[in-house]
């Protein structure tokens, strides 16, 4: 089997050259970290396997996501790379290049957004670029699929390695071919580190530079295999003799090395050309991550956004879907099980329980289909960069760095993939903290309760009340940044650099693709998740300690709901139906709602939201909402976190924090609403 | 009565499975389904 990895520098468009060569679909962003995992694709013509890695500046990883490319180059070995190399960035992506050449697997670079880089007057010679490093280079534009059959011929023709030329599992030993050379003493230092290695391991000058680079995957790979003490000595042997030459550290000796080889090739191939006009990606910089205009600009978009979703388009869909849903396609289904002779229990089970319950959620897809349309074209427009520079400095005020930030816009979409993204942040603790802090990100399952509550209490304001949550999420998260920052990272720097790709308008595939792939998750958790749960909910509210078929008072979800209500009453929704809906809730968000559905026995929206109105006040529906933003991450996200954080004692402090944060701020609501006079 | 029990029963058995498998899928975590857990010793397996 053709193994390929496909390896770049972030954000240089490797999950869209993925797409093109697979014509399979992962999930891209214009901007740092979208992949923290790899992903495996079968190449369109299949003859091989097409790995996609998270972003890396250089293999010796200095975070968890780089971690997994670092250890992909030396488990899995594969027999030739694509390097993906941003043709604006040369310099810079060369830099990992190198290392990949030295790892001695037949490259294929990728030249990518040859397009742009010439628009900015950067013009590279592909051809005099591939003498120079000994590869095919290949100049592509991946989004607009310009450049794909070539590369695709490049990489599936049978490599050396594959015909059987096993000298490569030793390449770069000879001083002719090595891509690098770090001067006679280190080299010698490398050559005596190649010979310690034990007979049959490939890639050995590979790994002798790496080990002694510092690149700890590598390291603890080797300790494996050769005692500690030896080891301790060829890194000391290498620091002193570096020392000797001059230089003030292996790693940095060895950058200077790579540097230098660097610049003799940019000089040889790369041509920039002075541009007369500023471009525009750096004009709207300066308005859109201005110091002061930044913040009230991505705060007016996010109105903009839920005025969308909610009051101009989303809800006038939703409305029609809940009116067909409830009306003709409800008496359908009802005359269907008449025909087909169901009883009392079955129609019960079906309409009360699967309809309503299911039913209550499918009419806020097209809500969230929109919110997830704007997030997608944020992402590929380029912006999404700019607002993590722009809370960077919120953020550096609270302990963290922007980086965090991104994890908590991608939870803005579902929590799961927010918590997997903050390994993109290097330091340990940081990440700990972003991964506590991002479940207090709206996602977008909580958006079918704030659709139903802002609908039926708030129908002038439904934009602005939602965005009062929102934001109340991400203030929350701030605060208590700085409260954990001081208590767990105590005074660890923070680093945060995040590229600043060029604006661009985002293309429709990609954005219609990455909506539905954002949404699709949605659609399938309703068709199984949300409807077995309904199907239990319905059980439990028909079922009690009398027996089948009780009254709802007497059933087993009222006695639920009424052990804790009681609890639930300072903060003003102290009924059995609020409670029930809220332990139910902890499962996935969007079963708040469908429990309210069969608890009220209405199964649309209008008539669950006036039955709302006789138990609730609008002021006691804000205390609600707020307590569902901020109560418990749901069960999907709790496994998450237990597996990233590997702790239970963090997992349990995430539930149990979250949970006493909720109380407060909606005793505080309420309670200070009561007092100001609201209803 | 024959409608209620067959369609009851796939309704139930459908439900229980897909509960199931959503808890164990959650437990499980993302990184329990990525290829490389085995091999990946330095992060992933944590």
């Amino acid at each position: 089997m053709n193994r390929i990895g496909l390896i770049g520098n972030p954000n240089t468009g490797k999950t869209s050259l993925f797409n093109a060569l697979t014509r399979s679909y992962a999930y891209i962003g214009n901007w740092s970290g979208v992949t923290v995992e790899k992903k495996v694709g079968q190449l369109i013509n299949r003859q091989g396997s097409l790995t996609d890695l998270p972003g890396v500046y250089s293999l010796n990883p200095l975070s968890k996501d780089e971690g997994v490319t670092a250890c992909y180059m030396l488990d899995e070995e594969p027999a030739r790379v694509i390097n993906v190399v941003d043709a604006s960035q040369l310099e810079r992506n060369l830099l990992l290049t190198l290392q990949l050449l030295e790892h001695g697997c037949e490259v294929v670079v990728a030249l990518n957004m040859v397009d742009l880089a010439e628009l900015r007057g950067i013009h590279v010679d592909a051809e005099k670029l591939s003498r120079d490093l000994g590869v095919r280079v290949v100049p592509v534009v991946a989004r607009a699929g310009k450049g794909i059959d070539e590369l695709l011929s490049s990489v599936s023709a049978p490599c050396a390695a594959a015909s059987g030329d096993s000298e490569s599992d030793d390449s770069g030993d000879t001083g002719d071919s090595i891509p690098v050379d770090y001067g006679p003493a280190l080299e010698r230092v490398i050559r005596e580190t190649m010979k310690a290695l034990p007979e049959g391991i490939k890639r050995k000058r590979w790994i002798a530079v790496q080990f002694l680079e510092g690149n700890e995957p590598v390291a603890d790979w080797l300790r494996r295999r050769l005692p500690e003490a030896e080891l301790l000595r060829l890194r000391e042997l290498a620091e002193k003799v570096v020392r000797e030459s001059g230089g003030s550290s292996c790693s940095e000796w060895i950058r200077q090395c790579r540097m230098a080889r660097i610049k003799a090739c940019a000089e040889a191939c790369l041509r920039l050309e002075r541009t007369a006009r500023e471009p525009l990606s750096q004009r709207l910089d300066r308005l859109l991550t201005h110091r002061w205009l930044g913040i009230p600009i991505f705060v007016l978009l996010m109105f903009l956004t839920f005025k969308l979703t909610f009051d101009w388009v989303g809800v006038r869909i939703s409305d029609a879907l809940d009116g067909w849903m409830q009306g003709p396609a409800a008496e359908a289904l009802n005359r269907a099980l008449t025909y087909a002779g169901a009883g009392d229990f079955g129609k019960a089970l079906i309409m009360d329980g699967i309809w309503a319950g299911v039913g209550g959620v499918i009419v806020f897809v097209p809500q969230i289909f929109i919110l997830f349309f704007i997030l997608s074209f944020i992402e590929d427009s380029g912006y999404m960069a700019r607002i993590a520079t722009v809370m960077d400095r919120l953020l550096e005020k609270a302990g963290l760095n922007g980086k965090a930030f991104i994890s908590m816009i991608i939870g803005f979409g579902c929590n799961v993939p927010g918590v997997m993204a903050a390994r993109t942040i290097d330091q340990p603790k940081e990440r700990l903290i972003a991964i506590l802090l991002t479940p207090l990100m709206s996602c977008s399952a909580r958006l079918t309760v704030y659709s139903l509550f802002v609908g039926t209490f708030f129908k002038s304001h439904q934009a602005a009340i939602v965005l009062a949550l929102y934001v109340m999420g991400i203030a929350l998260a701030l605060a208590l940044a700085k409260l954990f920052a001081k208590w767990i990272a105590g005074d660890e720097p923070s680093v945060f650099v995040v590229e600043l790709p060029p604006y661009r308008f985002p293309q429709w595939k990609t954005l219609s693709r990455s909506t539905w792939e954002k949404g699709k998750g949605f659609m399938r958790k309703a068709g199984t998740f949300i409807l077995g749960g309904s199907v239990v909910i319905w059980l439990l509210s028909a079922m009690g300690p009398s027996g089948w078929g009780s009254d709802i008072r007497h059933s087993f979800l009222h006695m639920l709901g009424s052990w804790f209500a009681p609890l639930l009453s300072p903060l003003g929704f102290g009924s059995w139906q609020s409670a029930s809906s809220l332990i139910t809730g902890f499962f996935a968000k969007e079963v708040v709602v469908s429990t309210m559905n069969i608890i009220y026995a209405a199964p649309t929206e209008a008539g669950l939201g006036s039955e709302l109105t006789r138990f609730l006040t609008p002021l006691q529906a804000f205390s609600f909402m707020a307590f569902t933003l901020l109560y418990v991450p749901c069960l999907a996200t709790v496994g998450v976190i237990r597996k990233e954080t590997g702790s239970a004692r963090w997992t349990w402090f995430s539930v149990g924090y979250s949970l006493a944060i909720a109380y407060i701020v909606s005793l505080l609501i309420y309670r200070a609403g009561l007092w100001l006079g609201m209803q | 009565m024959l409608f209620n029990i067959v369609i009851g029963g796939i309704i139930l058995v459908y439900s229980a499975w897909a509960l199931a498998r959503y808890y164990r899928k959650s437990r499980q975590g993302k990184c329990a389904a990525c290829d490389m857990n085995d091999s990946c010793r330095s992060h992933c397996s944590e």
